[in-house]
């Protein structure tokens, strides 16, 4: 899609403000937080430390790209089965901080999870079971291409 | 034992669907057409008297559509849930006592326009002497932040049992110290938003991330003037509270732009704002004195307790209660007295916050306890066991009713059992450590009159087709209320979950639950919900039988069929007596009312933690290895939740233990950002982290359950205390635990 956007405008308010996907949240706006992470080009960001125009050309997955309700990414579904998600406000953006290590490492350990999402602060779950949540698809990742 | 076919499973939580796709609207995300944006002018200064407030270069700015100061509030022009003390704006000629107080609110057509205006308008201040610690706020002669308040106390309250200082002086073995907590921030990943408007009917709408809708309608309501009944406060989903969105921080100035205005308004703090704004966790200074005998009895408690109240009332009042009563715990000791004042300072107001109050009684007990024991020889573990009070005993505390089994015995023995043996040293440079501690959580309901905790409603309706809506003004901030609600109506009504939907939050839809706060919401809208859902299940049945020519009583629901017991006959659709009712005129819409005996604490618990650490001997630093929290939950509703809970919790109390201390210098915030004020990331938790549920039935619980929200929050901080100061040799006595106290203790030790 194409869109005019100002020169100053951060990548966040295009994406909450003009394209309307509140999916993207903002927790501090100065990049200590991760609850506006999102993937340009399949690295996660934060959206609140990004210009829109930095997106020119780029592919932006936020969290509405991820998955539809008949067919959630097995992250989505790991963490609701794991109860990785309480609040809900940092949960977009730690699920694509972990797609992308999926993406690159389908066989993280659980240190791996745990520096991926370090960036992503979470207040409510102790993040236990979010690692869980993950550590749980890169298993199924890795069962499957055992498998292929 | 009954079996159940929803309570007591691990289920998804209800909510989880639409926050993890992103479709979950939280205050922040809600927008209207012809929306303006607002944006507070914060004082400058903690502590001085504003003599001008010169709003006309504002007024004037393209896209200003509004500029507010003190003599446009209307009503009472000051708002609190205990205290009416807290001004809406402050206005010339009066004092701000923090700087959180507001001097000015701009609506402007854009965010920019209104963050650019609030920036031109002047004040002149007085800078006034300003009150920083609790000892400045106690001198002789300090000055009265509240006139109605001589000598800045708040509250003194006092708690006498037996005769303490005589068994002192008689008691063997005697310990004493002061131990110190911090100033802890919630740090909601969600900062607080608002959006308000008045509708066409002249309602004026609060939308906000708020922890008790009711009390927030009263509030705006008698500060600015206007009754109740026109005041709808409806909270979307809430993005973490832990007790900061139980009070008003910026709705009633939302509430007050949208009646001047006539347009919706929105405003979402930042992150900085955020940390100025909401109340914290009282800073408590706890002398404590503990006497036993040579065996192990202990005798005696003598406490002093100071907390920083900050600028206005708050919840300094009910807070210093619950931690006076939170005090004695779990045992059996004969003599007590404590002495507890809350202090007004130019500090952020302190409030409730996850525990409200208990942690740091806790924390300065379980501490002086392991003094104790050791100053007798005796193990910590079991120590606390022989003195913890027993079936049919009363404890000291004549406000805790002790109406489910003593099961700390079995909360300890799990512990122990989950902890396995005490880690050995890791390496040259490290020093390990155990610690334990132990606490009789007890929140609710119901003894202090006038914050309505006490009473609890909820409406459960069926629809012709068999579906059924639950509304409720409990709140879901994450904790899992919502489908703690659900489990309980589709295990009454034997519905599927998929068929049950929660309505939260709305003043406009529900009755009044009270505050999501106290780990009171499973408990009491639990009650309610099962109340209602129970009397709509009779006369569902009494129908249903009247179908099928069988005595309801012989009739049970099932898979969301009505059938008889013995299966005498088909049975029919819950649909289809649902509709039959619809016909028939019959109402399918019940509200269930729960109301918690007045003047005792019902709903305490147990809960036991251990921690083992290591202590860098270099750096000071330490961390944490094992932390096994041990809970009595009553009966779980839905564990997978109450695990996320003792998880979560942990984790914030490992926080408060090590790293978190909200600074403040001369008044001023220091460590408003969350690179300098230090919530615990993924890198930080404990390696192993061991939650272990035992399940008593709470005897007036729904299902048997019981709260835990809070719970954790009271045993983490002390077990980590108690495995540093075992791991150094030598006593701290401040939270957070500071890398340098912490060598410094090895060196006084070598
Ligand atoms: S909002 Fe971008 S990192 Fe916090
Ligand atoms: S679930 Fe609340 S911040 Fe992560």
């Amino acid at each position: 899609m194409s869109l005019e956007v100002k020169p100053t405008t951060r990548l966040i308010d295009v994406l909450r403000d003009d394209l309307g996907l509140t999916g993207t949240k903002e927790g501090c706006g100065k990049g200590d937080c991760g609850a506006c992470t999102v993937l340009l080009d399949g690295i996660a960001v934060n959206s609140c430390l990004v210009l829109a125009v930095q997106a020119d050309k780029k592919e932006v997955t936020t969290v509405e790209g991820l998955g539809s309700p008949d067919e959630l990414h097995p992250l989505q579904e790991a963490f609701l089965r794991n109860g990785a998600v309480q609040c809900g406000y940092c949960t977009p953006g730690v699920l694509l901080s972990a797609k992308t290590l999926l993406d690159r490492n389908p066989k993280p350990t659980r240190e791996q999870i745990a520096v991926a999402i370090s960036g992503n602060l979470c207040r409510c779950t102790g993040y236990k079971q979010i690692i869980d949540a993950v550590a749980d698809v890169a298993q199924v990742i890795g069962a499957e291409r055992a498998a292929n | 034992m009954t079996q159940h076919s929803v309570v007591g499973k691990s289920i998804p939580r209800v909510d989880g669907l639409d926050k993890v796709l992103g479709r979950t609207k939280y205050a922040g995300d809600l927008s209207m057409p012809g929306m303006l944006y607002a944006k507070a002018l914060l004082s400058e200064r903690a502590s001085a008297r504003i003599d001008r407030v010169d709003v006309s270069r504002t007024t004037s700015m393209e896209g200003v559509v509004a500029v507010l100061t003190a003599k446009d509030v209307p009503g009472l022009g000051r708002f609190g849930v205990i205290a009416q003390d807290q001004p809406v704006l402050v206005g010339e000629g009066e004092e701000v006592r923090f700087t959180g107080d507001a001097l000015a609110l701009v609506a402007a057509e854009s965010q920019q326009v209104a963050e650019r205006a609030v920036r031109f308008i002047e004040v002149e201040y007085e800078e006034l002497p300003g009150l920083y610690t609790i000892d400045d706020a106690l001198r002789d002669g300090a000055r009265f932040l509240h006139s109605d308040k001589p000598g800045n106390v708040c509250l003194a309250a006092e708690m006498r049992i037996g005769e303490p200082e005589l068994a002192l002086r008689e008691a063997d073995v005697v310990v004493e110290e002061t131990y110190n907590t911090s100033r802890q921030e919630h740090a909601s990943i969600e900062t607080e938003a608002a959006l308000a408007f008045v509708d066409g009917q002249g309602l004026l709408n609060v939308h906000s991330c708020v922890q008790d809708p009711y009390h927030f309608a009263r509030d705006i309501s008698r500060a600015l003037g206007i009754s109740m009944n026109r005041v709808r406060v409806a909270s979307p989903a809430v993005g973490g509270g832990f007790g900061a969105k139980l009070d008003i921080t910026i709705q009633h100035w939302l509430a007050l732009l949208a009646m001047k205005t006539r347009r919706p308004v929105k405003m979402m703090l930042t992150r900085e704002e955020s940390f100025r704004l909401h109340p914290k966790r009282h800073p408590m200074r706890i002398s404590i004195k503990l006497g036993a005998s040579r065996d192990g009895k202990m005798v005696a408690l003598q406490a002093k307790v100071i907390s920083d109240g900050g600028a206005y009332t708050g919840r300094s009042p009910t807070v210093l209660r619950v931690n006076q009563m939170a005090l004695p715990g779990p045992y059996d000791i004969p003599n007590i007295h404590v002495d507890s004042r809350a202090v007004f300072t130019n500090n952020p107001v302190s409030g409730a916050f996850r525990g409200y109050g208990a942690p740091q009684a806790v924390l300065a007990r379980e501490a002086a306890i392991d003094l104790l024991a050791r100053e007798i020889g005796m193990d910590p573990v079991q120590f606390r066991l022989s003195n913890c009070v027993r079936d049919g005993q009363k404890v000291a505390n004549k406000f805790v009713m002790l109406d489910s089994p003593i099961s700390l015995p079995q909360v300890a023995n799990k512990l122990t059992e989950a902890a396995g043996l005490k880690p050995v040293a890791a390496g040259p440079r490290e020093l390990v450590g155990r610690g334990v501690a132990f606490d009789m959580p007890t929140f609710d309901i119901g003894v202090f009159p006038g914050i309505g905790l006490s009473g609890a409603g909820a409406t459960v309706e069926m629809l012709q087709d068999g579906s059924v809506t639950v509304y409720s003004t409990a709140i879901e901030m994450g904790q899992g209320v919502a489908t703690v609600l659900t489990q309980v109506v589709a295990e009454v009504l034997g519905v599927d979950v998929r068929d049950v939907e929660v309505v939260l939050g709305d003043t406009n839809a529900a009755p009044k639950a009270g505050p999501t706060s106290a780990s009171r919401q499973t408990y009491v809208s639990g009650n309610a919900v099962r109340m209602a859902a129970g009397n709509l299940r009779e006369r569902i049945l009494e129908r249903a039988g009247k179908e099928l020519e069988i005595d309801a009583r012989d009739l049970v629901i099932e898979g969301g069929r009505i059938f008889p017991v013995d299966g005498s006959k088909p049975g029919v659709e819950l649909a289809q007596v649902a509709a039959l009712c619809f016909q028939d005129g019959i109402s399918l819409r019940e509200e269930g009312w729960f109301k918690a005996s007045h003047g005792a604490l019902q709903g305490h618990t147990f809960m036991a933690s251990l921690a083992d650490v290591a202590v860098d001997v270099l750096t000071g630093t330490v961390t944490v290895k094992k932390l096994v929290c041990s809970h009595d939950t009553g009966k779980a509703i839905n564990p997978l939740g109450v695990i996320g809970q003792l998880y979560g919790g942990a984790v914030q109390s490992q926080g408060y233990a090590l790293t978190e201390n909200l600074l403040c210098e001369d008044g001023e915030v220091r460590t408003a950002s969350l690179t300098e004020y230090l919530v615990p990331t993924s890198l930080d938790i404990p390696p192993e982290l061991t939650a272990v549920i035992v399940e008593e039935a709470s005897p007036t619980g729904p299902f048997g359950a019981k709260g835990l929200g809070e719970h954790v929050m009271g045993s983490v901080p002390p077990a980590i205390l108690n495995a540093v100061c075992d791991a150094v040799g030598a006593r701290l006595t401040r939270l957070p635990i500071h890398p340098q106290e912490v060598l410094d203790a090895i060196q006084r030790n070598a």
